[in-house]
């Protein structure tokens, strides 16, 4: 049979140098990757040659696309909607952009899950596309309609902040990981990218949804989806239980030759695993002592990713800047560090082929709703051009959950959110509103989420429901969230952080207050003010905290919350003529935006393109003071869209800003 | 080119005909005849892509594989001394052996069946064993071919050698017996990347016909072929059923070196051409 099981067992063959692997073999298995290694004097293998050099990509010579690539991108180029489900090293991002090259629609769009990821694609689409006249960007420095030849590359959040600029069509839609439009509807994240895909479908000539291999996908077939679907890998792997994980890693670890990333469920699992099996071991690494001097100074010495990334263990989790993060897996992937410590922030940050990963702890991966993201991790193991069999190993323990976790992709089915009604309330698409309201009018029916009988029992009532629906969209809250909301409004509150509290569960408020507290101007200040309080936490894991907060909490979360805060009580006041918050609530909450700005950005009311710009670079993890200096001088340059990127080509052709180039290398 | 049936000939075993055809074309037709018939653009075409459409980068792509790869996008370039270095310099025996089982190929589809593609073929239970090892696998709906090319700079035993090439032989037997043996779906995959698979019973209908060809520089005296010819009748292969047939082309060419001359020329020369230079 010609199926990827049997497929992998000829690639075993292969990568054991099996020479009874001929090449005949490798065309009856469609592993033409592999051809060059087996390619002979014979007519066939000419043959093969010539299929190889027609197959060329438009956009790197380097690489021929397989039989099942080429049925995928001519599936593609055929139709205007089409969802891609495959294994991670299919070459899914390949065939986007080998249309890109190929076809050069003129306004892209390409939403993916992490900056990270967004920072790896602006990179390499700016090297490919720049040349075709593409401005490739993921913010705006003035407001400007986005209408030239474009590629936004970004997450959702970033997308939507900016998609009333895109006055015409959007040529080509991407959306990278769009299984993320089957999660549960939990907050923000979720809210936005179904925002984003249900307001951008009917605006885009051409829609390309990626995602996993999966046996069905449903919820969408009123939007007339075209499937393409391929479980070809081009990549084997094995799975191994082992009795005693733990010590298999610290010997595997030390051996130089193999390259092993290890997978934690938290980074507190993770930096127990260091402290207790890692912290006496030393690897070579290769990285200057600028760079590891620059991290401590800018954050604190005692953090475990740079005391692990000095002894040659890279580190790779959600509280970290993303430059460190950058630096890590641009060590990781050049092979200048052979091991990395990493959680989920890996699965679908960056692409990070491995030959080996070590599944430590896995609660946050196993279990029926959580396929798609172990397939995702296992996905990283083994890379074309790199590693033809990927391992997997965990521990014996485990074996069980594991076994049901590998099972085959014909028994994964997702369904899309636009399927659900409750879960549509929640991010508020209009045309379904009624459909819902008119269910909700049923006094038999009780579902919470529904928002207009809410609002009707509420001092809410007055503001129509639009208005309360496009707060909503513009801050990624949920009705559900709104619910809550409203109900701990009519307490009377009299603190902003009770708001805080009751919509972020478990914000650390002795962290919050010392990050905003303008005394501790350091990060060594901040450290050892919470230090104290935090007696029984790791050091490191109180600098992690820190960070966390800095660069993850504050922003994403804190902030969004103050701003909606801020214009739901506006909102209210337009059509009540009172405030739905006391005085002291709304300017408790301005303060803490100030508090904020001021300490981190530098500026205590920013509304100008400065802002955007260093804000771009705090999001990138540089400190504001180290940006002061030549912000004027950024800003003046940088054109109108841009990207990181774009940053750094300005720091690096100017020699006054030595300082700053340390943060790119 | 036609070809005439000049002799019958039975094997020492009694259980198999052979026909043994002649061409009437003189040395230098007949070098022109091989060029001719292997380069036409939908000939070749056919045994690269078979009936996908030619485009002028398909065509240039496909006559690069019968020049140096040093030769390749400079072929305007190219003298003819260059050409004839690389010939003299290259003492490997089955040097430009491909072009024997190109042409082979082209035989096969012009005397044997039209509609005849290469291919690969999957028997039996192992998972690397993929077709036969045989030079040239090619398939129709009604015809399998397993073919061996040698292409030699003198006679060298001539077709005694393809009788006599025990690993192919045994492929040959290796891949009869799996058939017979096997009762799984067998599958074959064409160069254009179309698969099919078919039961051992409907294999077992398929005429298998066991093609080889000897394309060698001429040997004096002549007689010398009749004893290779002759060497046919020993040919005996374990369960050859009736319906199976051999077909062994013996082709005495002036040189062996100059056809590849002539064959690394014209490719360069239509190459040029194509180009517009």
């Amino acid at each position: 049979m010609i199926n990827q099981k049997d497929r992998e067992e000829v690639i075993k063959l292969l990568d054991n140098s099996d020479e009874s692997v001929t090449l005949e073999d490798l065309f009856m298995f469609d592993l033409s990757p592999y051809y060059n290694e087996k390619k002979d004097e014979s007519f066939f293998s000419k043959q093969l040659e010539f299929i190889q050099e027609k197959n060329e990509l438009g956009h790197n010579k380097k690489i021929s696309f397989t039989s099942e690539q080429i049925r995928v991108y001519n599936g593609m180029v055929e139709n205007n909607r089409t969802i891609i489900s495959a294994p991670t090293s299919f070459g899914k991002t390949m065939l986007v952009k080998e249309y890109i090259f190929n076809h050069q629609p003129n306004i892209i769009v390409f939403i993916v899950p992490t900056n990270s990821l967004a920072d790896e694609l602006l990179e390499d689409f700016t090297t490919l596309f720049s040349d075709l006249g593409y401005t490739i960007f993921d913010s705006i420095k003035k407001v400007e309609t986005v209408n030239d030849k474009s590629i936004f590359i970004g997450t959702q959040e970033k997308y939507y902040k900016i998609l009333e600029y895109y006055i015409d069509k959007i040529d080509l839609f991407v959306i990278d990981e769009a299984y993320k439009l089957s999660d549960q509807i939990k907050g923000s994240r979720e809210v936005i990218l179904n925002r984003v895909f249900i307001d951008t479908i009917n605006i885009s000539k051409q829609i390309i949804l990626l995602m996993p291999l999966v046996n069905s996908i449903n919820g969408l077939e009123q939007l007339k989806f075209n499937i393409l679907k391929s479980d070809y890998a081009p990549v084997a792997k094995y799975f191994n239980s082992i009795e005693n994980l733990d010590q298999r890693i610290k010997e595997d670890i030390q051996n130089v030759e193999k390259n092993n990333l290890i997978y934690f469920s938290s980074p507190k699992k993770l930096e127990d695993f260091y402290i207790k099996n890692l912290k006496e071991i030393e690897l070579p690494i290769e990285i200057t002592d600028i760079w590891i001097k620059r991290v401590e100074d800018d954050f604190h010495p005692d953090w475990l990713p740079i005391q692990a990334l000095k002894i040659g263990i890279g580190v790779h989790y959600g509280p970290m800047p993303k430059f460190i993060q950058k630096k890590v897996i641009d060590l990781f992937n050049n092979s200048l560090i052979k091991n990395l410590l990493s959680t989920s922030s890996i699965i679908e940050g960056v692409n990070t082929p491995t030959e080996s990963i070590y599944i430590v702890s896995s609660k946050d991966i196993l279990g029926n709703k959580n396929l798609v993201k172990y397939k995702n991790l296992i996905g990283r193991a083994g890379r074309l051009g790199q590693h033809k069999v990927g391992y997997i190993y965990y521990d014996t323990k485990h074996k069980e959950q594991f076994e049901k976790a590998n099972i085959p992709y014909e028994q994964i089915d997702i369904v899309f959110v636009l399927e659900n009604s409750a879960e549509i309330i929640e991010i508020n698409r209009e045309d379904s509103f009624d459909k819902a309201l008119d269910v909700s009018k049923d006094p038999s029916n009780e579902n919470p989420s529904i928002p207009k009988p809410y609002l009707e029992h509420s001092n809410y009532e007055n503001v129509p429901q639009i208005e309360v629906s496009k707060l909503l969209n513009k801050h990624g809250f949920t009705v559900n969230q709104l619910k809550i909301f409203l109900d701990y409004v009519q307490t009377k509150p009299k603190y902003f952080l009770g708001i805080i509290g009751k919509i972020e569960h478990g914000i650390d408020t002795d962290c919050f207050n010392i990050v905003l507290n303008s005394r501790f101007a350091t990060f060594t200040a901040m450290v050892d003010e919470l230090a104290p309080k935090k007696r029984n936490i790791d050091i490191s894991q109180i600098i992690s905290s820190l960070i966390e907060m800095i660069y993850n909490i504050i922003p994403f979360k804190i902030i969004p919350l103050i701003n909606f805060t801020i214009d739901i009580n506006d909102l209210y006041n337009e059509y009540n003529g009172l405030n739905l918050l006391s005085d002291d609530v709304i300017k408790e909450a301005n303060k803490k935006k100030a508090q904020f700005y001021s300490k981190f950005i530098g500026i205590d009311n920013p509304k100008n393109e400065s802002l955007i710009i260093i804000n771009k670079l705090f999001e990138y993890g540089i400190p504001y003071q180290r940006v002061k200096p030549y912000l004027e001088i950024i800003t003046e340059k940088l054109p109108n869209k841009f990207s990181i990127y774009d940053i750094k080509k300005i720091i690096f052709a100017d020699e006054s800003m030595n300082d700053l180039r340390v943060y790119f290398e | 080119m036609s070809l005439t049936i000049t002799n019958k000939s039975k094997s020492k075993c009694n259980k198999y005909e052979f026909n043994i055809y002649e061409h009437t074309l003189s040395l230098a037709d007949l070098d022109t005849y091989i060029l001719d018939v292997l380069y036409d653009e939908t000939n070749l075409n056919y045994l690269f892509q078979v009936d996908k459409p030619l485009s002028t980068n398909d065509r240039i792509k496909q006559l690069q594989r019968f020049i140096e790869n040093s030769f390749k996008n400079k072929e305007h370039e190219i003298k003819d001394v260059e050409i004839i270095k690389f010939i003299d310099d290259n003492k490997i025996q089955s040097y430009y052996s491909f072009f024997a089982e190109a042409l082979l190929a082209r035989l096969n589809i012009q005397f044997l069946d039209s509609k005849l593609i290469i291919g690969v073929i999957n028997v039996g239970d192992n998972l690397k064993v993929v077709g036969t090892g045989a030079d040239v696998c090619m398939f129709s709906d009604d015809k399998l071919v397993l073919g061996e090319a040698k292409f030699y700079g003198e006679l060298y035993g001539g077709v005694d050698k393809i009788i006599k090439d025990t690993s192919f032989l045994s492929k040959l037997e290796d891949y009869i017996s799996k058939v017979i043996g096997s009762d799984k779906e067998i599958i074959l995959k064409g160069i254009d990347g179309n698969i099919c698979t078919k039961t051992v019973e409907e294999i077992k209908k398929i005429s298998l016909i066991l093609s080889g060809f000897v394309l060698h520089t001429k040997e004096d005296p002549v007689s010398n072929y009749d004893k290779s010819y002759n060497l046919v009748e020993k040919i005996k292969i374990k369960e050859l059923e009736a319906h199976y047939n051999v077909h062994l082309y013996h082709l005495p060419i002036e040189s062996k070196n100059e056809l590849i001359f002539k064959a690394q020329r014209k490719a360069l020369d239509l190459i040029i051409k194509l180009r517009g230079l």
